[in-house]
């Protein structure tokens, strides 16, 4: 009889560290994941800084046409202008102590290149806002 | 089970004051050396580098006004661990200790007056901006320098 009991409970406890042990685990896999994006400026539009003509638009056109810029650098009497558009995403999750993040973060920039006279001269545009990911730091991103 | 148990509430029990994190960063995208090394230096102008490579990530002036242009992006991962102790009923001791395996590294392109490419440097972007950017003149406090005009003093 006593030892029917004692059977009993034993078998009552181990039941409920299985519960705890369960327990532990899902909070352990369920406690937090995360995605986030931030955006700086507008995208820019490759009709839009197609639209200008090297050796004939002016930095009055350019800036009708794109608005004002994020930067000037000038250049001795030439000058430089700079617009932007910046993506940011990133995803991660936390194991109670151990966390993995990533961070991806491209832009779409383009580079206004002026002479003396202000005439548009030189043209450079990277487009690469639209390949940004959201991935885990062990899977490739291009 | 119980030394199971005991193993998983531990994690839980630091989680307050120790946390170790992985972080893969990547920014932008390094110019393929290959496109780089394809640009001749005193021959290619500034058309066909912007042509080549795309818009850069930095413009500054250098000599004589002349463009410097800066490629380049960041694909590293690292530890970070932090741990924080209680040690005073108002405060706490902490220390963080972070492995930076990578830096940006990329391509600085200097320019002639004339906008032809001169130089081609590659490396840590940080170092070469040291190295290549042309100096502002600095300012000066007045206080410094003994005859210095000084402003007008109002009287009462």
């Amino acid at each position: 009889m006593r030892a029917r009991m004692a059977t009993t409970a034993r078998i009552g406890y181990e039941a409920r560290m299985r519960h705890l042990l369960v327990a532990l685990i899902a909070a352990a896999f369920l406690s937090s994941c995360f995605i986030s994006r931030d955006r700086a400026n507008e995208p820019l539009r490759k009709e839009q800084i197609d639209s200008l003509s090297v050796g004939t638009s002016t930095a009055t056109d350019v800036a009708n046409t794109l608005g004002a810029p994020t930067e000037v650098v000038q250049l001795g009497k030439r000058s430089a202008w700079r617009y932007d558009f910046t993506t940011k995403k990133m995803s991660g999750f936390t194991l109670i102590v151990i966390s993995f993040l990533n961070t991806d973060q491209r832009s779409d920039r383009c580079w206004l290149f002026f002479d003396e006279t202000n005439v548009l001269r030189h043209v450079g545009s990277t487009l690469d806002a639209e390949d940004t990911r959201y991935a885990m730091p062990w899977q490739d991103v291009d | 089970m119980q030394r199971i148990a005991a193993s998983l509430a531990i994690p839980f029990l630091c989680a307050s004051c120790v946390s170790f994190a992985y972080q893969r960063e990547i920014i932008e995208r390094e110019p393929e050396a290959a496109l780089v090394e394809g640009l001749a230096a005193g021959h290619t102008d500034l058309g066909h580098v912007l042509d080549v490579l795309g818009a850069p990530i930095e413009v500054w002036e250098g000599a004589d006004g002349a463009p410097v242009l800066t490629y380049g992006g960041l694909r590293a991962g690292r530890w970070n661990i932090d741990v924080s102790l209680p040690v005073v009923d108002n405060g706490s001791a902490s220390f963080s200790y972070t492995d930076t395996r990578a830096r940006t590294r990329g391509f600085v392109l200097i320019f002639g007056s004339d906008l032809r490419l001169d130089i081609v440097r590659a490396g840590n972007l940080a170092d070469l901006r040291r190295r290549y950017e042309r100096r502002s003149p600095a300012s000066v406090d007045d206080e410094a320098i003994p005859n210095a005009p000084r402003p007008a003093q109002e009287k009462p």
